[in-house]
């Protein structure tokens, strides 16, 4: 790594308290201590289903994690009232591991996402999630995950989403840093 | 909206481009339960050089561009697919960005399929994909 990079990565992380190290500290052991994630740990035929009632907060939220101001999805849109943005429920389909804990190390490497259906804010969803395969690529331990998510309260499907993670960054064999 | 049904192939859709920080990041919306995003020592542990963006963030990015360009038409019977290929570090400079690749008549409608990526300030690629849209 050149040393232009190192100092740009440098000065993007702030310097933390002793305070706040110490806590993060003890809050990222919580998070693991909460954790059974693990390439291991997901059984072939995993399956999670939960709703979300998809709040105005919830949807702020994630257009403020992103600094998009379109005003579609805080008032009116071009569907009458204001709608998710169009990868909301991409992002709410991580959640289809909770059952496991936080997924400390686990990185998204990509989906494939369909939408059918505009989806209103206020609307409460179901997704259905289901491992598609488990299996092993360069190294490194991927899983594959199928979601429907469908309006729970008439049952029409509005997107769906395939999504590949790997357990961990780190390759199969490297140690621990 | 920008694009309609003459828009050619070729037509490089208006980029958008961000800064990535990494409070925003490790935030409730992306990678507050995960450290890799948001803690350095935890990255470092797991094989990465420093925290990384969650890939949902490039995508959300993508989908910006894509509303941008085509409105309201990206939220019904649209599919895209996004890989993230490389990781974004906080400090980067990124840009999602698209190019239209097929444009095919159905039923007195185009389906538009866009060929689209995010690169960083190097020109890197760090995510690529397609996205298929009627208007």
């Amino acid at each position: 790594m050149s040393q232009a990079v190192d100092a740009r990565r440098a000065a993007a992380i702030p310097p933390l308290t002793e305070e706040q190290a110490r806590r993060r500290r003890e809050y990222i052991q919580r998070l693991k201590g909460d954790s059974s994630w693990g390439f291991e740990s997901v059984p072939d035929d995993f399956e999670h289903t939960w709703e979300r009632t998809i709040t105005p907060e919830a949807v702020r939220l994630y257009t403020d994690g992103v600094e998009e101001m379109n005003p579609w999805y805080e008032s009116e849109s071009p569907f009458g009232k204001a709608i998710v943005p169009p990868f909301f429920l991409s992002r709410e389909s991580a959640h289809c591991f909770d059952p496991l804990g936080p997924g400390v190390g686990r990185v998204h490497v990509s989906h494939e996402t369909e939408l059918l259906e505009p989806i209103l804010v206020g609307t409460t969803v179901r997704l259905k999630a289901k491992v598609g395969r488990k299996y092993f690529k360069r190294d490194r331990r991927y899983i594959d995950v199928n979601i429907d998510i469908t309006d729970a309260a008439t049952g029409k499907l509005l997107a769906r989403e395939k999504r590949s993670v790997i357990a961990e960054y780190r390759k199969m064999g490297e140690a621990s840093s | 909206m920008i694009v309609t049904k003459s828009t050619p192939v070729g037509f490089e859709l208006p980029g958008v481009k961000k800064q990535m920080v990494i409070q925003l990041m490790g935030s409730s919306a992306w990678g507050r339960t995960n450290p890799i995003h948001w803690d350095y020592e935890t990255s470092v542990a797991s094989g990465l050089p420093a925290p990384i963006a969650t890939g949902q963030m490039s995508t959300a990015y993508l989908g910006e561009m894509l509303v941008q360009s085509f409105g309201e038409a990206v939220f019904k019977g649209s599919k895209m697919q996004c890989k993230y290929i490389s990781p974004i570090f906080a400090g980067d400079t990124v840009t999602a960005k698209g190019v239209v690749r097929e444009t095919t008549p159905v039923g007195g409608h185009i389906r538009f399929k866009v060929e689209m990526w995010v690169e960083n300030q190097d020109g890197k690629l760090v995510t690529v994909g397609s996205a298929e849209i009627t208007v």
